[in-house]
Order: C-alpha cells, then structure tokens, then sequence
C-alpha cells in the first residue's frame, strides 16, 4: 500500500544523503584551505555551491510536489515537512562554507598564524554537521541530542575566540581587516554549528511531533512562554 | 482556545451494539462537543455508520439490534424510552446518496414542517427559503420551487437533503459519507456549509476522505473493528496520532 509514497520517500533520503555528501565536501575543502591558504581549492569550494543549491531546489520540488500529489499525513507529512525544512539548514552550511572561502581568498595574499583554537571550533562543526544529517537519514534521536549538547562547546570557542580577537584588535600588532576576515570565519563557523543544531531538532519533530529549540536553554523557555 | 470552552452535547458510555451475534461496536466512550464538526473514520465495515445511527435511533428499524450502555444528549438518555420522533427531529441524518422525495424541491423542504404540524402557507414560504439558504442552496433553486426535486444534480440533491434536515430545525446533524458521490466543486460547497452550520449544529460527519476530515472537522475518531481506537483534535490525529494503528490507517499503510 501507498508503495509510490513509500518509494518517493526513500528517493527523498536518498537524495538528502547526497546532497548532505556534497556540503560534508564543501567544508573540508575549505577547511583544508583554511589549513594550507590553498586559493585554488577556496575557489573550487565557491563554484560548486551553484551545484549545491541546484541540489538543494531540486529536492524542494520534489516535497512539494509530494505534498500536492500524494497528501502526505502524520509520520509522512513530518517527515516530507521536515525534510523541506532542514534542506534550508544544510544549504545555509554550503553557503557559509563558500564565505568562509572567500575570506580565504582575502587572506590568502599575506598569510598570517591562524589561532589553533579556530581548527579546533571547525573540527566540532565539522563533527556536528555530519552527525547531523546521519542522525536525520537514520532518524536516531540519540545521535540527534547529542549533536545539540556538542553546540555549546561551539559557542563557548566563540565566545573565547571573539575576545582573543578583540584583544589582539586593541593591542594594534596585526591588521585589523585581516582580523575582522578573521572574526568572520569564527562567526560562520558558530552559525554551522547552529545549523546542525536545526536539523537535529527536525530529527526529533519527526519523532514527536513537536519542534523544540534544543540549544540555548533561555530561548527554550521564552519559546514556551509565548505558547 | 475555543475548545476549552465547548459544551459536550451528546456523552457516550460503554456502548455496545450487537447485530444478533455480531458485536458490532464494542465499549465506545466519546464525548461529542457542541458547535464542532466530528468526523468518524476507519476502514469499511468498522462500524461508523453503526455508530452514526445510534446517536438518533436509526438502528431501532433493523431486526436483531441490541445495544446497552447510555447515550445522552443535553444530559438526557436517549437509549431508554425516549419519543424516537422527536429525538429524529433534534438529530437529523444525512445519507450518503442523495435520497430527494419524488415530489417538488418545495415540498421536499415543507415535507418535515409539514408532518410536524405547520400548516401556514407564509411559515412554511419562509421555513423553506431559510433552509435552502442555509443549504447553500437557494439562489441555484429559487427560480424553480416547484420543479421535480429529482431534475437537479446530485451536489445540488445532497444539498437539497440537508435543507430537508435543516427545516425541522435540528440541533445535532448526522452526515454519513455526505460526499462521496459528488464532484469536488459539490463537495467543497457542502464542506464550505459544515464550516457555517457548526456555529448553529453539532456536526457528525462520516468520511472515507481524510483529506476532508482535515479540512472541516475539529475533532476526528478513529474507529476498528468496532473499537474506538484514539480520538482527538483532529489536528493531533493527522500530524500525530498517538496510536500506531492509527498512524498507519492514516497513512494508507494498513493491512
Ligand atoms: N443490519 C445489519 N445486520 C447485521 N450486520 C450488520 C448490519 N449492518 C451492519 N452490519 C455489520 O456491522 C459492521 C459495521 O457496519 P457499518 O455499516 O457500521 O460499517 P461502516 O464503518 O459504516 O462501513 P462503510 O465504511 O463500508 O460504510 C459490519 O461488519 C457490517 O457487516
Ligand atoms: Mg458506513
């Protein structure tokens, strides 16, 4: 019974794993880059995203039209709703992978000592990320939570690393624009991390029904009040 | 939220229902809340025409039928000795085929007024026009009154049926499968009309549409081999069900 929904929603996983691969790629390219100051590969990482957002709209059409053609209800109607929505998440991942990138392309002229603590906070996203879309094609809570949990970490490196470039702003021994580049890749990789997080909160909709906001517990709790 | 508020209009309790041998509904408790739309779904044969016909005594008329439990309505049981009459007066039924008498859309309409004693042209003149407005109905018939009701479609027939069910003022509405033989533009004007009559009518409506269940009911109950299974806002129901059986009737993934 409804085997055309049944095959369509497993093309649709199909297709998230892959689109999930390509924005896994974008990041350790530009991470690499980020390691070695490699233009080229910087490069390569900003041209593929026009293939990433294809592959993005791609599947949202496919939602769409399964929303239209087959009326999709309970887990279908989650899972088909949340997939339309986490696809944004992982799409928003590429595009801050190719800005990073392009600071990458800025910087790479006078290469200056990238502070290790940078590495560290792409590593965890990095991490985040690919957990995140396992978690979402597998539909495994656990993995889910877990992914959230490691958020704070990420943003605890930020808050760090914003300081540490303020002080070195203040202190006046580098360029400044180069450290703004610099705070900006920090910040992309803070909202990486965030979007991770979206997408382990649509894993757990698709299980209860209820989209929560899992990272920050003060957010939580307005998010319930306003209810 | 509205549904805090809302009055249950008919209580259901432990209802039982045996065709002979066959136990055709089995410890039904459902609450049946004024001024919303309910609608009963499940596969054939679960019993929700069954159902349907206890809220009004319609299964009085076959043989065999014993049911026990206790059915109230505003409070009042009705499963005892009630005057079925007037009980059909408050708890009107619509069918699934549209089933016009074989006489004029006017005397379709005055037909339950009429038996129910009102005799004057002018009340009768203005009882007509009020329900087949109600129906949705009075501007595509009022040019031909005194047409055989058979000569119109069948959107326009099933309307007609629920002016006919409307005119004797009733205060709950049955409707089993009201739809199902009609085109979708009928379709959508007879659910247009559940959304405007629930201001004034509790509304049960069978459907095997569950895309019409979303659309106009507030609460759905899923019945099963004559179980109640879960019922809830229907809200709850299609986005998710807290029983796994209704979780796969919904999603087409049974049997
Ligand atoms: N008059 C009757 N005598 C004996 N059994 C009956 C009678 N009417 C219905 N039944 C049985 O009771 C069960 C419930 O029937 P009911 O008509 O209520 O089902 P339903 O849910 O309305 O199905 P459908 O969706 O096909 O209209 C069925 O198994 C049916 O065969
Ligand atoms: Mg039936």
């Amino acid at each position: 019974m409804r085997y055309h929904l049944e095959k369509s929603l497993q093309e649709l996983k199909d297709e998230i794993g892959r689109l999930g691969g390509m924005v896994e790629e974008s990041l350790d390219k530009t991470f690499l880059a980020l390691q070695t100051m490699d233009e080229a590969l910087a490069r390569d990482v900003i041209i593929h995203d026009d293939a990433i957002d294809h592959a993005e709209s791609n599947i949202e059409k496919k939602c769409l039209s399964l929303f239209a053609l087959q009326q999709p209800l309970a887990r279908d109607l989650r899972m088909i709703g949340s997939t339309l929505k986490m696809i944004t998440d992982l799409e928003r991942i590429a595009d801050h992978a190719a800005d990073i990138s392009e600071l990458i392309l800025r910087l790479a002229p006078k290469p200056q000592a990238i502070h290790p603590d940078i590495f560290r906070m792409a590593e965890k996203a990095r991490n985040m990320v690919g957990r995140s879309i396992d978690a979402f094609i597998n539909q495994d809570m656990e993995t889910a939570r877990a992914v959230c949990r490691d958020d704070d970490a990420v943003d605890q490196l930020f808050n760090e690393l914003v300081m540490h470039i303020a002080t070195q702003i203040k202190s006046g021994d580098r360029s400044v624009e180069q450290l703004i580049d610099i705070m900006f890749i920090v910040k992309y990789l803070e909202r990486i991390g965030d979007h991770a997080t979206n997408i382990c909160e649509w894993v757990v909709y698709n299980e209860t029904g209820m989209h929560q906001h899992l990272q920050h517990p003060q957010e939580n709790l307005e998010e319930t009040q306003q209810d | 939220m509205q549904k805090e508020i809302s009055k249950k209009k008919i209580v259901v309790k432990d209802l039982n229902l045996f065709y002979g041998e066959f136990h055709a509904l089995k410890a039904i408790n459902m609450d049946i809340y004024e001024g919303e739309v309910t609608a009963l779904i499940g596969p054939s044969g679960c019993g929700k025409s069954t159902f349907l016909k206890t809220l009004n005594r319609m299964n009085d008329l076959v043989e065999h039928v014993r049911v026990t439990g206790s059915i109230t309505l505003d409070g009042n049981e009705i499963l005892s000795d009630v005057d079925v009459v007037a009980l059909r007066k408050r708890v009107g039924m619509v069918f699934q085929k549209p089933n016009p008498f074989p006489m004029s859309i006017y005397d379709n309409v005055a037909y339950g007024p009429r038996i129910h004693g009102i005799k004057k042209k002018s009340q009768l003149d203005e009882i007509v026009e009020k329900s087949l407005r109600a129906a949705a109905l009075w501007d595509e018939v009022s040019d031909r009154l005194s047409k055989s009701a058979l000569g119109i479609s069948g959107g326009q027939q099933q309307r007609l049926c629920i002016a006919r069910t409307l005119a004797t003022e009733p205060e709950v509405l049955l409707m089993d499968e009201p739809t199902s033989a009609l085109d979708p533009i009928s379709t959508s004007k007879i659910e247009e009309l559940c959304e405007t009559l629930k201001k004034n009518y509790t509304i049960v409506i069978v459907t095997h549409n569950m895309q019409q269940a979303g659309r106009i009911s507030d609460r759905t109950a899923f019945f099963l081999l004559g179980e109640l299974v879960e019922y809830d806002l229907t809200e709850r129901i299609f986005h998710r069900p807290r029983n796994e059986k209704t979780e796969r009737y919904i999603t087409g993934r049974f049997g």
